[in-house]
């Protein structure tokens, strides 16, 4: 009889049991997650609607929802998360996953983010292109996971373009290395009558890139080498530009300087093509439609082309085991080679999968729709095939190097192209401006 | 001696002294005190008291209170501060046509004055926004740069600054962009431009506008509007805008100033209930008979990140029982609580709602889950009051039985029940008596049957007559004698025999039956 009762109880206490252990994910009781990205801040975003595909079909088969609360620039999630890390005043809740460069993993502590391998099985992880998934992992852990890949190119305002070409006779092929551009940029600015030809929104890269290239050192222990020669005739071109008007040093990004007609042309990420207009704007609200022109970013003549690989990925908070799954599913779900190459296509990005990749670079069944889409596909495939990639370093407080080199450079060309004079030689001002840069960079 | 130890042994004492009647109603108070308290906790576990449906409606209602009054009291603020603007607007506006000595209407294609009007308001434009705690500010002028255009008609001049980043709206990161205005004023000014920036409004993306402008002067005090949703073309976001008109002393239409609400500020800065509350929605937005408007209005998820992410479609609105809504679009349903809120004053009180909702699923998930839990309490509590009753009877009982059990075997044995005890010691008592009268008894019948001996042969006769139950006057007939000779003979035979009555005869003559009757079962077994 005692037994019996035993019996009894044991099953009392397994069918409580099983009764209280819940799944991890409950349709009924979803999962939401804050996302913090960068797909279109200010203009239609595709990862929204990506997003809102996802709530409706997988996530609320599974229970998950993914809930963006801040979109804007990778610049702007890392002093934001940065001040969610350092829990500064205002800062606000961190978010559950973003897009992550390294430098802001470094920033906000590696520790505290998920590894994805302890969630995603290898041989799915596999499945992806191991350069983009090596730049995503410190210290033997994969912190941030590749969700599309871009690079830099040249957009060039095709309406204006045409003119000053018929009219001086430089064409696109000038544009292919640094010295045919600096050269047109000269000659825009008397044409234009005073008019700045380039906008670049990242000088550092323009370094970076062409550094490597020529075979010298750009940062050496985390501090710019001034004494690096191929560094100094990089500044030399660049400071006489800028300094003679043929730069636009005006603030923000080159997308603006193109439509208000302040810029002829813009090197920035391939992603930006979402933030272009169709038309310029003028004074009197007079407007000329804005056709662009894509091409892979100028380098310097002897060298060989280097695409800098660019695209946050994605990062994810550790510690709750939910959101972490539900990450998890989301990840894999955006980088499906259906999922990723039309969004990579109308983004400008790459695509992150190795057989999505070799379908991108080899053309096939590519859903480009519109003619820039068509434009910007066409350049970044090229870009891909022709040039070798190069990843910025990325080391504790390159993110503040970056941002001081940024602030410092505008700073000192602005102050210089105001007391420009035309008696002083060029030589002379490209070293006072070196000098100045570099005490303000100390 | 431990208190405690002295307050059991003293009970235990008492208990042993209880009767019977003491006894059981004690168990029963301590049975129904235990499954009293079982109960009583159950209940408060489960709170079985309330319905689970009308729990979830007063937890939604409350909800639907606080969310309503807190957003009655943000758009009366932000109108406030709306209605601000426009005056110190207008009085800028008007100091400038005092200065230059011409009528607003010849402000059109002078691009000076207009550059002056927007640098002398931009300061007032800045600080309204950061002061009406919103996404963005506006203010458009009721005047064009480029009259020749052909699409000038619908082209007014004016300013439209925005937030760039709103998860983080905090005096540190203040930063905005450049939506409407003169591209060098922005610039001059440090902010980004917006990618969808234009150096005028198009008011045929502002249908409000025109519903401002022909209000008539008398009743343009404190008059503003909040406008359904409208999509910033170009871009993923939307908002709606707190529009107020500016009109001069004399009357004149200036144009209107106001604040932009975006979907995504909306959400991050009104968040619906606590964190306690997962899966909850508030919207606020149109009205239309049994239809409720999401594109129309603005949403908000929980404190939890909880949002549920409502497209444009509408949702049809069903009453169930319980004050309850179902709200149901063509691929969602949810259930919540419904009221309406005025946000703009008339003539343009639009018929807005304030809804506070959450999925079906939860809801039905929410039940189930309170079902299964006073399930599982019943099943608990049944099983309780089995166990207690069944120790209680097998305390109460078994004394019984073991005293019982130790009477039968002739053992005396305390219960420790008062009644019982006394019952046995008292059949104990009577058993002694009956056998100490039945040892008496026996040998007054062996003295009657030793005595039958002493009795004549005529004596003899008539006893064996008593023994076949012949009475006294048949035995007189049988052996022709008279009564009075058989009475004779009773009382020699009563005499010798030893008995004073005929009861006492006739009891030892059944004996003698019976016990010869014995005597010759035995003899032949």
């Amino acid at each position: 009889m005692r037994s019996h009762w035993r019996i009894v109880i044991l099953l009392l206490l397994v069918m409580t049991l099983v009764g209280c252990e819940k799944p991890l994910l409950d349709p009924a009781r979803p999962v939401s997650l804050t996302f913090w990205h960068v797909y279109g801040s200010v203009a239609d975003s595709p990862m929204n609607d990506l997003i809102t595909r996802f709530n409706q079909t997988v996530g609320r088969e599974k229970g998950i929802i993914i809930n963006v609360t801040s979109m804007f620039t990778t610049t702007s999630i890392h002093e934001s998360l940065v001040a969610t890390a350092r829990a500064r005043p205002g800062a606000g809740p961190a978010p559950d996953m973003f897009m992550a460069y390294p430098r802001d993993v470094l920033a906000i502590g590696p520790e505290r983010l998920l590894d994805w391998r302890s969630r995603i099985s290898p041989d799915r992880l596999g499945e992806y292109v191991p350069a983009f998934l090596d730049e995503g992992t410190l210290d033997g852990r994969l912190l941030i996971l590749p969700i599309a890949k871009s690079t830099s190119a040249l957009f060039v305002n095709d309406t204006i373009f045409e003119e000053f070409s018929r009219d001086t006779g430089i064409d696109y092929a000038s544009l292919a290395t640094w010295e045919g551009l600096f050269k047109a940029a000269a000659v825009y600015y008397q044409w234009s009558g005073g008019k700045a030809f380039l906008k670049h929104d990242d000088w550092i890269h323009y370094f970076l890139l062409n550094t490597a290239a020529l075979g010298g050192t750009f940062l050496k222990d985390g501090v710019i080498d001034q004494n690096d020669q191929h560094f100094q005739k990089l500044w030399n071109m660049l400071a006489k530009a800028a300094v003679a008007g043929h730069i636009c040093l005006m603030d923000g990004y080159a997308t603006t300087a193109m439509m208000t007609g302040e810029a002829l042309c813009g090197i920035e990420s391939s992603a930006s093509i979402l933030y272009y207009k169709d038309c310029m704007t003028f004074p009197d609200n007079t407007r000329k439609p804005l056709r662009l022109r894509i091409l892979p970013v100028p380098y310097f003549k002897d060298t060989s082309p280097l695409a800098i690989q660019r695209g946050s990925g994605l990062a994810v908070y550790a510690g709750d085991a939910r959101k972490e799954l539900a990450a998890s599913i989301f990840a894999e779900w955006l980088t499906e080679t259906e999922v990723n190459i039309p969004f990579v296509v109308q983004t400008g990005y790459l695509p992150v999968k190795s057989i999505a990749y070799e379908q991108f670079l080899e053309k096939k069944q590519i859903p480009a729709n519109t003619e820039r889409e068509k434009e910007l596909y066409g350049a970044v495939s090229e870009i891909y095939q022709k040039s070798d990639f190069y990843i910025p370093p990325y080391f504790p407080g390159y993110g503040e190097v970056e941002k001081k080199f940024r602030s410092v450079l505008r700073k000192i060309f602005q102050k210089y192209r105001k007391s420009y004079k035309m008696t002083q030689t060029d030589d002379t001002i490209a070293d006072t401006m070196l000098a100045e840069f570099m005490a303000n960079m100390d | 001696m431990n208190p405690l130890k002295e307050l059991i042994l003293n009970m235990q004492m008492r208990l042993c002294c209880l009767d019977l009647r003491s006894r059981l109603y004690m168990y029963i108070a301590v049975l129904v005190t235990i499954l009293s308290s079982c109960i009583c906790l159950l209940v408060i576990f489960i709170d079985i008291f309330t319905f689970p449906k009308d729990a979830i409606r007063n937890e939604l209602e409350k909800g639907l209170n606080a969310y309503k009054s807190n957003l009655s009291s943000y758009f009366s603020n932000t109108a406030a501060h709306g209605i601000r603007f426009s005056k110190i607007s207008v009085y800028e506006i008007e100091k400038l046509l005092e200065k230059k000595e011409i009528s607003f209407s010849e402000i059109a294609n002078n691009s000076v004055i207009i550059d002056t009007l927007q640098k002398n308001i931009y300061d007032l434009l800045y600080r309204s926004m950061i002061l009406a705690n919103c996404s963005g500010a506006f203010i458009i002028f009721d005047t064009t740069i480029n009259t020749r255009l052909p699409d000038a008609a619908d082209s007014r001049s004016g300013m439209y600054l925005k937030l760039q980043n709103l998860r983080t709206p905090t005096p540190e990161n203040y930063e905005m962009f450049w939506v409407r205005g003169i591209a060098h004023i922005g610039t001059e000014n440090g902010h980004f431009f917006h990618n969808k920036w234009e150096l005028e409004f198009s008011l045929k993306k502002l249908p409000f506008y025109r519903h401002l402008k022909n209000i008539h002067p008398s009743h343009s005090e404190d008059v503003y509007f909040v406008t359904p949703r409208i999509k910033l073309p170009g871009t993923w976001e939307s908002m709606v805008f707190l529009c107020v008109p500016l009109v001069g002393s004399n009357g004149e239409f200036y144009g209107i100033c106001g604040f932009e609400i975006s979907t995504m500020y909306f959400k991050l800065a009104h968040k619906a209930g606590n964190g306690d509350d997962e899966c909850v929605t508030g919207l606020v937005a149109h009205r239309q008979q049994q239809w409720l408007l999401p594109g129309t209005g603005l949403e908000s998820g929980s404190a939890s990140g909880y949002y549920a992410g409502l497209d444009d479609t509408p949702l049809r609105v069903e009453s169930l029982s319980r004050g309850l809504n179902r709200y149901v679009s063509s691929n969602r349903v949810f259930i919540g609580v419904e009221s309406p809120i005025t946000l703009s004053p008339q003539p343009f009180g639009e018929n807005w709602s304030v809804a506070y909702f959450i999925p079906e699923s939860t809801y039905t998930a929410r039940l189930n889950e309170c079902y299964i839990k006073t399930a599982l309490a019943c099943t608990i509590f049944i099983l309780v009051a089995l166990a207690v009753s069944y120790l209680l009877t097998k305390r109460y009982v078994t004394p019984l039985l073991n005293g019982i059990e130790a009477a039968k075997k002739g053992a005396a044995m305390q219960t420790n029940i008062v009644e019982i005890d006394e019952l046995i010691s008292h059949l104990s008592q009577k058993d002694k008596v009956n056998a100490a009268t039945a040892e008496a008894d026996m040998s007054g019948f062996y003295q009657f049957r030793e005595n039958i001996k002493k009795l004549s042969q005529a004596e003899r006769l008539v006893f064996d007559l008593y023994l076949k139950d012949y009475s006294a006057q048949k035995i007189a007939d049988t052996l022709f004698i008279s009564i009075h000779t058989v009475k004779s003979h009773n009382r020699n035979i009563y005499a010798k025999l030893g008995v004073s009555s005929r009861k006492e005869l006739m009891l030892y003559i059944r004996m003698l039956k019976g016990h010869c009757g014995e005597e010759r079962t035995a003899e032949q077994e």
